[in-house]
């Protein structure tokens, strides 16, 4: 991964640790959800007419931040949670705390309480610190002007049953038989001449809720039981097949290859094959698959270790 | 929260190839009955997030934007200057009607249910031409940012100013075809409904101040293509949402001043 060095001073990552990360579902309904490391948990039980509560608290070298922006103790520095949401693409800011320049040390608490309405597929939270107002410096590298970024950290929260990488819906299947079978578990929805859509909007894999084995394996709040990772795996296996074929299948696919965008099905699909065959070029197993497209089906549960995790 | 009918994005393409070659008119007659609204094969709703929209709310939305349209010469091909009207009312007229949040907006199910469901005549109308192409009917790469009423909706929301008690439309009014897109079309940009805002200010502000003094030797258009990409390379390194009002818009307008300053540079030095 790249990483851009901006054009100013920004302050060494020990002068600021994060002490603690909280989100709520319809504040006061719920138990907090609470992580210390990286990975956090889908919201498997989230909602868009939820409302949620987030809290992150900091403690700041405030002396040392100072320091190593070369910032005089008069500047004025602010601190607040910022929001963004894949699904919606709406970004947003909670509450903003000054930080107090002329103290030391200081624990900042930061909160927000974000309106469902506003959110989809996913939740990204960054606390950040940042300059409030211009500054006047002499040092040339001191990050001056407002809004500048002197910190920040964020963490990605699935919203809702998207535990299978995919966007997902439930639906009742024997309530919308002409859409679709009503036995039928899963449907995987896209339109298969659009490579260049984003898989957040374009693809939908709509689970039927009257099937209680499917409901079961999608609602698992991140924690799956042996008999829900291989209906997982099935039906993972079965996007993939279905992604993969389309795209072998599509001359426009094979004209476009490498210039998808990030995010979008096409450069999903590349990624995956990739990942999935990564010794062999996209015209080779183009011409695999025309030749014998049975077991291409059986390479791909090769490939995909179908029922041979433990 | 409202919910509304969806169909799913394979039936939808399928819809919109038929759909994008038929006359308007035979449309407009085809699509008039309560089935077209909320289709009995087609149509589902999202399980959770809401309350589904009812019927009423469904037929006052064909109607208002329907009655839109024939005031603006349907079934013939709108002007340059009908579709601009028809685009800014019929903003107004979704968002104020259909009480959609974002969350709902963003599902380009929703929307495609409505272009190729209730109302494929005044698609086939707004993009007239032998055939209508299929992002019109459902959008694009780029999201519902191309779905004719999609991107009317999001252009209510970013724009609508509640400040502004006597029109709070006023700002999607200042805002030509092309602006819109530079705008509504970059998430980076109009991710922010408070600095989609706080650029079409400043831009009028700016714009006024240079044309009271005579000094500007580009167009409009030019100054916010410019300014976007001079915030388009201050995201990166800038909490633009962090900032105060105050402070938001006096950064917005520096912002709009470099440009215009640097575009009456290039331009004099021509």
């Amino acid at each position: 991964m790249k990483h851009r060095q901006p054009p100013y001073r920004q302050p060494d990552q020990s002068r600021i640790s994060v002490t603690g990360w909280f989100i709520a579902l319809n504040e006061g309904d719920a138990e907090p959800l609470m992580w210390e490391n990286k990975y956090v948990p889908p919201l498997d039980t989230w909602d868009a007419a939820a409302s949620l509560t987030v809290g992150v608290e900091l403690a700041l070298d405030v002396a040392g931040i100072l320091a190593d922006c070369q910032l005089p103790p008069t500047a004025a520095l602010c601190a607040a949670l910022l929001w963004e949401s894949e699904g919606t693409t709406l970004r947003g800011c909670g509450t903003i705390i000054p930080i107090e320049t002329h103290l030391a040390q200081q624990n900042v608490a930061l909160h927000m309480r974000l309106d469902g309405s506003r959110l989809s597929q996913s939740l990204e939270i960054t606390p950040t610190i940042a300059v409030s107002t211009a500054l006047e410096t002499t040092d040339h590298f001191a990050p001056r002007l407002p809004g500048t970024i002197l910190w920040n950290s964020s963490r990605m929260i699935t919203l809702g049953t998207s535990g299978m990488r995919f966007p997902i819906e439930m639906q009742d299947f024997s309530q919308a038989v002409n859409i679709f079978p009503s036995g039928a578990s899963w449907f995987l929805d896209w339109d298969r001449e659009s490579f260049d859509r984003p898989v957040h909007g374009g693809l939908r894999l709509y689970i039927n809720r009257s099937n209680p084995v499917m409901k079961r394996a999608v609602m698992t709040n991140g924690k799956p039981n042996d008999a829900d990772s291989r209906v997982q795996e099935v039906v993972l296996f079965d996007a993939a097949r279905s992604l993969i074929t389309s795209a072998l299948e599509s001359d426009d696919f094979s004209d476009q290859l490498n210039t998808y965008q990030a995010g979008s099905i096409g450069n999903h699909i590349q990624n995956l094959i990739a990942a999935l065959f990564p010794h062999e070029s996209f015209q080779s197993l183009r011409t695999q698959w025309k030749f014998n497209r049975w077991l291409f089906d059986s390479r791909l549960q090769e490939t995909m270790r179908l029922f041979q995790k433990d | 929260m409202y919910l509304y009918p969806r169909i799913t994005l394979s039936a939808a393409r399928q819809l919109a190839e038929e759909l994008g070659g038929k006359p308007t008119a035979a449309l407009r007659q085809e699509y008039t009955d309560d089935q077209s609204l909320i289709h009995p094969q087609r149509s589902i709703f999202a399980a959770t997030g809401g309350t589904r929209t009812d019927i009423n709310t469904l037929r006052k939305c064909r109607f208002t934007l329907r009655e839109l349209a024939d005031r603006l010469g349907f079934p013939d091909a709108p002007s340059i200057t009908a579709a601009q009207t028809f685009d800014i009312e019929a903003a107004i007229a979704l968002y104020e009607v259909m009480r959609i949040a974002p969350a709902e907006a963003a599902s380009l199910e929703v929307w495609a249910h409505m272009t190729c469901v209730m109302m494929p005549d005044i698609v086939r109308w707004r993009y007239h031409g032998e055939r209508t192409p299929p992002e019109r009917f459902i959008g694009s790469g780029r999201g519902v940012r191309r779905n004719t009423f999609g991107r009317l909706w999001w252009r209510a929301f970013l724009f609508r100013n509640e400040r502004d008690e006597n029109d709070p439309y006023s700002l999607l009014r200042l805002l030509g075809e092309d602006d819109h897109v530079q705008i509504t079309e970059r998430p980076s940009v109009a991710g922010s409904d408070v600095l989609a805002r706080q650029i079409v200010l400043s831009l009028h502000e700016t714009w006024q101040g240079l044309q009271q003094s005579g000094a500007s030797a580009f167009s409009e258009r030019e100054l916010l293509r410019d300014s976007i990409k001079r915030i388009r390379r201050r995201l990166s390194i800038t909490a633009f949402d962090l900032l105060e009002p105050e402070v938001l818009q006096e950064v917005v307008s520096g912002i709009f001043a470099s440009s215009a300053s640097a575009l009456q540079k290039v331009k004099s030095e021509k």
